[in-house]
């Protein structure tokens, strides 16, 4: 019971984090707004001397752009930057002494944030789940949610590479290259050709985003399979997270007192 | 102008230090930044794999564009890159100790930190430049392209100042800075693809046109419009005093941290 109530209480930290940075808001929003802008002209001039692309036709590119677009505000918080920095000036020591598993408070807090972001953009979700219709929008609801679950394990299982690297800036730039161009955020994962997606899609990345977006499209079709991949795939990363975490830990030092 | 270059000096010395305590996670973004650009690259060549052009540019050109709007922006990064810190200072209390120094503020924030990470992305974008424009572009003509890139850089200098400059009236919360980012990455694209107003927004209102479309435009097609790089030169002399004395006007809202 004590555990359950620690993570809720996790959990409305993130929520409360996420309400107070008024300012992440206006840039969350706006950055949203100038990339589906830009990626929609982009497309439109490719779409413009073809017709079908990967089997999708441009409206179709449309609505994975929006969808894409509503999973990446949940997937946002910087993990890799706050744990290295906390790790280079010491303050890593106040989350480690606290009598709960700091992978734990990490997670609770994450999803704190993207439920957050969940509501303040679900007029946006709203909107576009005219264009897929009400199956469709169900198992967005259910692999984006397990889409975004896995995402922020994978975020601070790289974060805890920043207790050997110290600076976040590298692991973050990786994270990001990966997210990127293997999780479908800018374009469907599949488009990287048969061969290479044979590769990919046995990663927990297309899982992120790619999945969710092409189950959604399908209206549904294949969300038993997609489900039970991603929530294998989170298991895993919190496991591999727990491992690397007590590795770690062991290189934890603590200067002065 | 000797005193800063002996700060410049210092602070190059202090940042290497700095990357020598980091190295791993250094040697890690300079690899990781490597294999953006390829995939940036794979990304083209996916698309180009299903259609001839994009807006009217054909596969090397656009691989063109993008290496030099990849040189232009990392000419940017490493001599202004860091204003993007200036939040992170403003609320660790570092900007008091900036403005302890008996230096101009904007010259301190900018130098404070370097990254070499830029000049990675530099000399990969002259290599992607070099393979696609060998032997299909005039070169003879790299100095206009040169002189196109420098007003495109120092502008988006100055519009980065500006957006810094929200921080202070803000509560330091809020600066459009990671949205003018955001924006940055479409100009490896054709501008012509976009519709006639923010074509017009992107070359007159925010010039970044200058950091790439136009001077690589120019290079490929040889057409060279004076009339826009006049433009760009007085855009760029009336932005960089007009941002300097808006910062200079923002840091007195200052209030420190209490640190």
């Amino acid at each position: 019971m004590r555990a359950i109530k620690l993570k809720i209480a996790w959990l409305i930290a993130g929520v409360k984090v996420q309400y107070f940075d008024k300012g992440i808001h206006i840039d969350t929003l706006l950055r949203g707004g100038i990339q589906f802008a830009l990626m929609y002209y982009f497309w439109k001039a490719v779409f413009s001397s073809t017709d079908l692309i990967g089997g999708r036709d441009f409206g179709t590119y449309v609505t994975y752009l929006m969808l894409s677009l509503y999973l990446q505000w949940l997937m946002g918080y910087p993990n890799i930057h706050f744990i290295g920095r906390d790790i280079k000036t010491g303050a890593i020591v106040n989350a480690l002494i606290r009598p709960m598993d700091y992978g734990v408070q990490m997670r609770y807090k994450n999803i704190g944030i993207a439920l957050f972001n969940a509501l303040l953009f679900s007029p946006f979700l709203i909107f576009i789940s005219g264009r897929i219709g009400l199956k469709g929008s169900l198992s967005f609801l259910l692999l984006g949610t397990l889409g975004t679950l896995t995402y922020i394990q994978f975020d601070i299982f790289m974060a805890y590479f920043t207790f050997w690297t110290e600076n976040g800036w590298g692991i973050a730039l990786l994270k990001n290259g990966i997210l990127m161009f293997f999780s479908g955020k800018l374009f469907p994962t599949d488009l990287l050709g048969p061969h290479a997606y044979a590769l990919i899609k046995f990663s927990p990345f297309p899982g992120m985003i790619f999945r969710p977006i092409q189950v959604a499209l399908n209206g549904g079709d294949g969300l038993l399979g997609a489900a039970v991949t991603q929530c294998v795939w989170a298991g895993v990363l919190i496991g591999l997270s727990h491992f690397l975490f007590h590795r770690a830990q062991k290189d934890v030092m603590i200067n002065g007192g | 102008m000797a005193g800063k270059i002996t700060l410049l000096h210092t602070f190059i010395m202090m940042h290497l230090k700095t990357m020598r305590v980091y190295k791993k996670d250094f040697l890690i973004g300079l690899v990781v930044s490597l294999i953006t650009v390829v995939f940036d690259l794979l990304f083209l060549k996916v698309v180009f794999s299903h259609v001839d052009q994009i807006g009217g540019w054909t596969e090397w050109q656009l691989m063109f564009l993008y290496g030099m709007v990849t040189v232009n922006l990392a000419m940017f990064q490493m001599l202004y890159g860091n204003l993007r810190s200036l939040k992170g200072y403003l609320f660790s209390g570092e900007m008091e100790r900036i403005l302890w120094q008996p230096c101009c503020p904007l010259f301190a924030v900018r130098f404070r930190a370097l990254s070499v990470a830029p000049l990675n992305r530099l000399i990969v974008g002259m290599t992607v430049l070099m393979v696609y424009g060998s032997g299909r572009v005039n070169w003879s003509e790299v100095g206009v392209a040169f002189m196109y890139s420098a007003v495109g850089v120092s502008s988006l200098a100055s519009i980065m100042v500006l957006a810094s400059s929200v921080l202070f009236y803000t509560h330091y919360l809020y600066t459009p800075y990671d949205n003018i980012t955001e924006l940055l990455k479409y100009m490896h694209y054709p501008l012509s693809i976009f519709p006639p107003g923010v074509f017009k927004v992107l070359t007159l209102g925010l010039p970044f046109a200058f950091l790439g479309y136009l001077p690589a435009k120019g290079l490929i097609y040889a057409e060279w419009e004076l009339s826009f790089l006049i433009y760009g030169i007085l855009f760029a002399i009336v932005a960089k005093v007009f941002s300097n004395r808006v910062f200079r006007k923002a840091l007195s809202r200052f209030e420190g941290s209490n640190i």
